[in-house]
């Protein structure tokens, strides 16, 4: 038996309000922090990932009285992230009410914190994330700090950060970001093939289909932020499309 | 009623407070023995590894004043995840550890289940569905509904006395995600973060009475 595929709301921090951009610019305001947490809770959302982008872009120490707060208005399971460069920082958000970092930029940087971090919190609470750009047929690595792609190889990250002790990877496709163009398939099945954990995928999502369409690969959870900002679906009507469409998800 | 949160300084007991909190309840974190005894029900949460957890609970009397409330007095103890891997005779995550010894069995990589052909990504994390076993006095008797609950593990329990299981799951193979045995109970699983059944089952806890 399959396990449900998770549906997991996008929540960028910005100063102290929520912001949805498009191609990681452009941002907008999307709201309060706290609210949007406790409605996404309510709709059944089967995770939330919160990233502090200030944190993240400008290094600024991630903002922890804010997850704190998020962390106080759900009963689900949260994942927070940006700017986590020590394993103190991840303990901070741990202590905060996370119960997994995602680390990006600084995991890359410094790949012993991936290490620490499984072996303080176990591999279960430490995604690593990798932003890629997608170029014809092959994936560039995105550096999201100087907006453009290195010449580090997208696939050999991948299994150097499983062997480090990643207990999930995050592909975030940052052409697509904000976009509403659809998930790549093909880039997802190849992924899939070098991710022995858990593959959640963003960047993309424009309508139902799409997201029903990312379902043909097997991954393990999908993470919404414009098709859930600025439309008019939400989490039920979402789960309720997969469910008519026989997909595996939790019940809402 | 007093309720107890074992704060010792591995687990998430804020969202096991806010848990508790929400269903209105007013839980305590404890860490001080002379605290420990005045509970009417203690758990024992956890997220991390088995080493500085079993570390700190074996320092400062908290372990003997944890086992004189269980096991003298009978308080009931629910244990969540690492709190549950933790009550095993035998831990294996990054290094050999003994356990707590409560509930006989050893805790090994998920993938020991798999029988050498990978079944579904490990670690496991994500919701999936629970069956409770019929006819035994435990919290998840008769909740109702389907029961979907959410787990973050690389390790699992596998207990030696079939009689300790109460609930199994399914991640690609059957694995056994709740035990029982006299006034513990304990779940692989988070109730703290599995919101409407995961507070109904935190109340039936705070109910129970074991036989």
């Amino acid at each position: 038996m399959t396990s449900p595929v998770r549906i997991i709301p996008s929540l960028l921090l910005s100063g102290d309000r929520l912001v949805k951009g498009v191609g990681y610019k452009d941002y907008r305001d999307a709201g309060s922090p706290a609210s949007s947490a406790r409605i996404y809770d309510a709709q059944g959302a089967d995770e939330l990932s919160f990233l502090d982008i200030d944190a993240s872009k400008k290094g600024n120490p991630p903002k922890l009285d804010i997850l704190k707060a998020v962390a106080a208005e759900c009963a689900t399971p949260l994942t927070f992230g940006g700017g986590i460069n020590t394993l103190e920082l991840a303990s901070a958000a741990i202590a905060g009410g996370a119960d997994k970092v995602s680390m990006t930029t600084t995991a890359f940087e410094n790949p012993t914190l991936i290490t620490q971090v499984a072996e303080r919190f176990g591999r279960q609470a430490c995604m690593v994330g990798v932003d890629v750009f997608e170029d014809g047929n092959r994936l560039a690595f995105y550096d999201h700090r100087r907006d453009e792609c290195t010449s580090a190889s997208v696939e050999e990250w991948i299994l150097e950060a499983q062997r480090l002790g990643a207990g999930e990877i995050r592909i975030s496709f940052v052409n697509r970001e904000g976009r509403r163009s659809g998930f790549p398939i093909d880039h997802m099945r190849a992924l899939r093939k070098l991710i022995s954990v858990p593959m959640i995928i963003e960047g993309g999502a424009g309508n139902l289909d799409d997201v029903d369409a990312a379902f043909d690969v097997e991954i393990d959870g999908l993470i919404l932020g414009t098709m859930l900002v600025f439309s008019d679906n939400n989490i039920v009507q979402i789960k309720r499309h997969l469910e008519a469409r026989k997909r595996t998800i939790r019940p809402w | 009623m007093r309720i107890g949160i074992i704060n010792y300084g591995v687990g998430n007991t804020g969202s096991v407070y806010n848990a508790f909190w929400n269903i209105g309840h007013d839980p305590e974190l404890v860490s001080r023995p002379e605290d420990i005894a005045k509970m009417d029900r203690l758990v024992l949460p956890g997220v991390g590894t088995p080493l500085p957890a079993l570390n700190s609970l074996r320092s400062d009397g908290l372990l003997e004043a944890i086992e004189e409330s269980v096991f003298k007095k009978g308080t009931p103890i629910l244990g969540i995840c690492l709190g549950m891997q933790l009550m095993a005779d035998r831990l294996t995550e990054y290094g050999e550890h003994k356990g707590l010894g409560w509930i006989p069995g050893s805790v090994e990589p998920f993938e020991t289940l798999y029988d050498g052909a990978p079944k579904a990504p490990v670690p496991h994390i994500g919701w999936a569905q629970i069956k409770p076993q019929e006819g035994r006095n435990s919290p998840l008797h008769d909740i109702g509904g389907r029961l979907y609950y959410y787990y973050a593990h690389t390790y699992v329990f596998i207990p030696k006395d079939e009689a300790d299981i109460v609930a199994t799951s399914d991640h690609g193979v059957n694995f056994v995600c709740a035990l029982m045995k006299g006034p513990i109970f304990a779940t692989q699983f988070h109730p703290e973060k599995s919101q409407a059944k995961g507070e109904k089952l935190i109340e039936r806890f705070i109910d129970w009475e074991p036989k």
